[in-house]
């Protein structure tokens, strides 16, 4: 019976997700679950619902709650990390002020001005669950689910002993998506509360196989298969379908351009390459409704918290069901020897050879009782790997930023950008940049706010 | 040039088990459709496979028609969707020669089919046939998964992917699978409770973890090596887990002959094969495959008949088990020997690697494996630069190279100077002469 750690917790929805796919597995249903989080309220709520899911389903599971990691980690087979470091005021920040100078980001979570701050913000708090983990459960397994994946996990790679993978719903989420694109039905009698749990629990085609290597957020589908036979013919001429490109624009017109299918959003991408969102023409043009991630954040809440407080009160049932998310897969397969493939965010140790050594690439692995084997790629078709570097670039200068907290590397990181400088001469930057760690300061470890 | 045997089995459709009947190969039991062709230039020894299949099948309520059994491969390729080659070409008085002619120069080999004198001479006979077979195979059925079992099985696989780099050709061995069991037995741990990652090459791959129930136990293992009772049991391979940290597949005998400690001196030989048989006796080989072959055949027949009942244990053998998988029967890790690329990071990315594979739906998917121990990849690349120069040398048809491949032999070298080394290769080229193309003669 393992000791499963949520740091973080206190992200109701996304740690009642992980907690109910995680007793879905018969292997699974007597861990012991700590859940941790500096937010109290946030806390009692993820814990009293965690109760109810015991009483409800009567597991033979453990439950600790705690605002001191340190109290829970001793012990630990997997630790889960889900913080988010500034919450929604931080996040506001990072998308505001940029978009003032005209870098009008839709998620700002990966890449760009966001995502660099985004790891200024997190990147010393997962190092520092990273010591605890080191010093209190060294043989423990650390799953991030926190972005900016790359920057985060490439800084673990860099400055820890920590065994660790970053998993994300992109890959499996986009094949699911391509797959109905392609015309694949799959039979759901499910009814769907709203689009975003339709996106975690409708499930896949069994007759659908990928595999996908590059970055998160960026990896591409170098095979897609329907029925054992290349299905990427298909899928050109679904393009051709209005209704159908009308959902997916940048991502088609990458795979136009490019010849290859890439994860996560049409969002999501536009923000990494220069081609898309350098005037409000082209967003318009390519993302004709916005979706505002932030704003959707904010707004989007406080329909979950209701329904968790009826299921906590007992007058609606928590539904048992298994979404996308891979975390209780890997610990299922490492529990039981049964073998699961999922794509994680790794060490490039050599796994795709045209990306640069040490990157944090997310790459085809299997997981069995030994832990997570990832898989040897090779060379990327060279115009995807060119992509990955423009946004490999900036990683590697945030995290050199970060880790020696020399601030011109964040500059640098940020005017290496391939949107920002798609849009921005570089003494701009500078002022955004300036203007960021000004306005962010409160949020940044104290180190920081004497460079600032 | 004269062929022995030469069996190849063609499945198509999906469904199978693994269970292998004992004392016959590798034979897929379908449950729902299945397709089987066998081959072998020998009539006589396929006439005793074909009946054994055919009473497999019925045992099994499968129809009997669905076996085909043939003496012409060409006849039977198109369409196939997996092919096993397992022959053997050249019979014991090939290997005669590749055993006594080294013996007379002091090279002692035990089995002599990987590598050192008795294994590159044995690739000379094969990878004519073996690229033979491919071409055909590249005509008929490229798209087919080829797995050969036969030895010597990485320079074979080398071959192959210099010369048709698009088969999907896999080289299958038993040597892991096989040690994990005898390190199971040596400790008393249930095998089904140990897990392994092993990597390396074909006949030298390491236990690089160990694991039972999820612990390390590794360290158990080394304090075992100094029990004098299995010591006596698989002496050389203790003996190496002793120095170099690691435990290697293969058996003691085998592994004997791909490094320079054991078999250079008498006293060394005394030693280091206590017991003989698989444990290093002089010549193994001959009394492996010299046995009595008239009543070999009277228990083929026995088995035929149906005299002798059919033994339904499940084999060490990955074949079946990676078909099942390929079909999408779910995953199933297999040490596979593919080119290595990068997935040893410290061995050529052109050698051939035995390296844990997943296999899926169809697909065989190599893990990243990362640097071996310096002191494991060191022997290794001993044995993997004496390949090289031999796979030279067979696409080149130059005797050079196999004078070089000698040269370097760790074991050829420990023993001899270089000028015995290359008289000792002529005279090898003059006594098998009969089993090898022309073109090693002219000039």
């Amino acid at each position: 019976m393992p000791k499963i750690v949520l740091i973080g917790a206190g992200s109701v929805v996304f740690a009642q997700k992980l907690i109910i796919d995680l007793v879905t597995f018969p292997s699974l249903r007597n861990s012991t679950i700590a859940l941790v989080d500096i937010d109290e309220e946030r806390l009692e709520l993820i814990t009293k619902l965690t109760e109810r899911l015991k009483e409800q389903e009567h597991l033979p599971l453990s439950i600790e709650a705690t605002t001191e990691r340190r109290k829970v980690l001793r012990g630990a087979d997997y630790v889960i990390n889900m913080i988010q470091v500034g919450g929604l005021d931080a996040y506001r920040l990072d998308v505001e002020i940029p978009r003032k100078y005209g870098v009008d980001q839709t998620v700002g979570d990966t890449l760009g001005p966001g995502g660099v701050f985004r790891a200024l913000r997190t990147v010393p708090v997962l190092l520092e669950i990273c010591r605890d983990i080191e010093e209190l459960c060294p043989d423990a397994l650390l799953i991030n689910y926190t972005n900016p994946m790359t920057i985060l996990c490439w800084a673990v790679n860099k400055s820890t002993r920590v065994r660790n993978v970053g998993l994300c719903h992109s890959v499996q989420g986009t094949a699911r998506t391509l797959a109905e694109y392609i015309g694949v039905k799959v039979e759901d009698k499910m009814k769907y509360e709203n689009e975003e749990y339709e996106f975690f629990y409708k499930p896949m085609p069994a007759d659908i196989d990928y595999w996908v290597a590059g970055i998160n957020h960026q990896a591409w589908f170098l095979e897609f298969r329907y029925k054992g036979e290349d299905a990427y013919p298909l899928l050109w001429r679904a393009m051709e379908d209005p209704s159908i490109y009308s959902r997916d624009i940048v991502r088609f017109e990458i795979m136009r351009h490019f010849g290859y299918f890439v994860t996560e959003s049409s969002h999501h991408m536009s923000e990494y390459v220069p081609y898309f969102r350098k005037n409000p023409e082209l967003v318009v043009r390519y993302i004709p409704k916005r979706w505002d991630y932030y704003e959707i954040c904010r707004a989007g809440l406080v329909p979950y918290l209701e329904k968790i407080q009826r299921q906590i009160q007992g007058e609606e049932p928590i539904e048992i069901r298994r979404s996308l998310e891979y975390g209780a897969y890997i610990i299922n397969a490492m529990e039981t020897g049964e073998v699961t493939r999922i794509n994680g965010n790794v060490a490039n140790t050599g796994l795709i050879t045209n990306l640069p050594y040490g990157c944090c690439v997310e790459v085809p692995c299997f997981v069995d009782r030994l832990g997570i084997h990832p898989c040897f790629v090779g060379d990327l078709p060279p115009q995807l790997a060119a992509i990955n570097r423009t946004n490999i670039n900036v990683q590697e200068l945030a995290v050199e930023g970060i880790l020696q907290q020399k601030k011109e590397y964040i500059y640098e990181a940020i005017a290496l950008d391939p949107l920002t400088s798609a849009i921005l001469t570089l003494d701009e930057i500078r002022s955004m940049v300036d203007e960021m760690f000004e306005a962010e300061k409160e949020y940044l470890p104290e180190d920081w706010k004497l460079l600032v | 040039m004269k062929t022995d045997e030469n069996h190849l089995y063609r499945c198509r459709k999906s469904d199978f088990y693994s269970k292998t009947p004992r004392g016959s190969c590798a034979i897929a039991l379908p449950r729902e459709e299945i397709e089987v062709a066998l081959v072998d230039i020998n009539e006589r020894r396929l006439s005793y496979i074909t009946r054994i299949a055919q009473r497999i099948f019925a045992e099994n309520g499968i129809p009997i028609e669905r076996i085909t059994a043939t003496t012409d491969r060409r006849a039977v390729l198109g369409g196939s969707q997996y092919i096993f080659i397992s022959i053997l070409v050249g019979d014991i008085e090939a290997i005669r020669k590749d055993i006594e002619i080294p013996l007379r120069y002091g090279v002692d080999q035990c089995i002599g089919d990987t590598i050192g004198p008795g294994g590159i001479f044995r690739a000379l006979r094969t990878a004519p046939v073996i690229l033979d077979i491919c071409r055909d195979i590249a005509e008929l059925c490229p798209e087919a998964f080829v797995f050969n079992y036969t030895n010597p099985m990485s320079i074979l696989c080398w071959v192959v992917k210099e010369v048709h780099p698009s088969l999907r050709f896999y080289s299958l061995c038993h040597s892991v699978q096989h040690t994990a069991k005898q390190i199971a037995e040596y400790m008393g741990w249930p095998l089904e409770d140990l897990e392994y990652w092993v990597a390396g090459i074909n006949h030298q791959a390491w236990f690089l973890e160990l694991r039972l129930r999820g612990r390390d136990v590794y360290p158990l293992l080394r304090e075992k090596a100094w029990d004098p009772e299995i010591a006596e049991k698989d002496t050389t391979r203790v003996e190496m887990l002793k120095h170099l940290g690691y435990f290697v597949t293969e058996s003691s005998g085998h592994n004997s002959e791909y490094n320079p400690w054991f078999r250079k001196r008498p006293d060394l030989l005394q030693r280091f094969t206590p017991g003989g048989g698989w444990n290093g006796e002089t010549g193994f080989i001959l009394k492996l495959y010299g046995k009595d072959r008239e009543s070999y055949e009277q228990e083929l027949e026995r088995i035929a008949s149906g005299a002798e009942p059919l033994s339904y244990e499940e084999s060490e053998e990955y074949g079946m088990k990676i078909i099942y998988a390929l079909e999408g029967g779910g995953i199933f890790r297999a040490n596979i020997n593919l080119p290595n690329r990068g997935t040893i990071t410290n061995l050529p990315p052109q050698c051939i690697v035995e390296v844990p594979c997943f296999v899926e739906k169809g697909r065989i998917r190599p893990a990243f494996v990362g640097d071996l121990p310096l002191q494991l990849a060191a022997l290794n690349r001993m044995v993997v630069q004496s390949q090289e120069m031999a796979v030279r040398g067979i696409l080149e048809k130059c005797r050079d190279y196999i004078y070089y491949a000698l040269y370097y032999d760790p074991l050829t070298a420990a023993v001899l100077s270089l000028d015995e080394i290359k008289r000792m290769v002529d005279d090898m080229f003059e006594a098998e002469r009969e089993y090898l193309p022309n073109e090693w003669y002219h000039s």
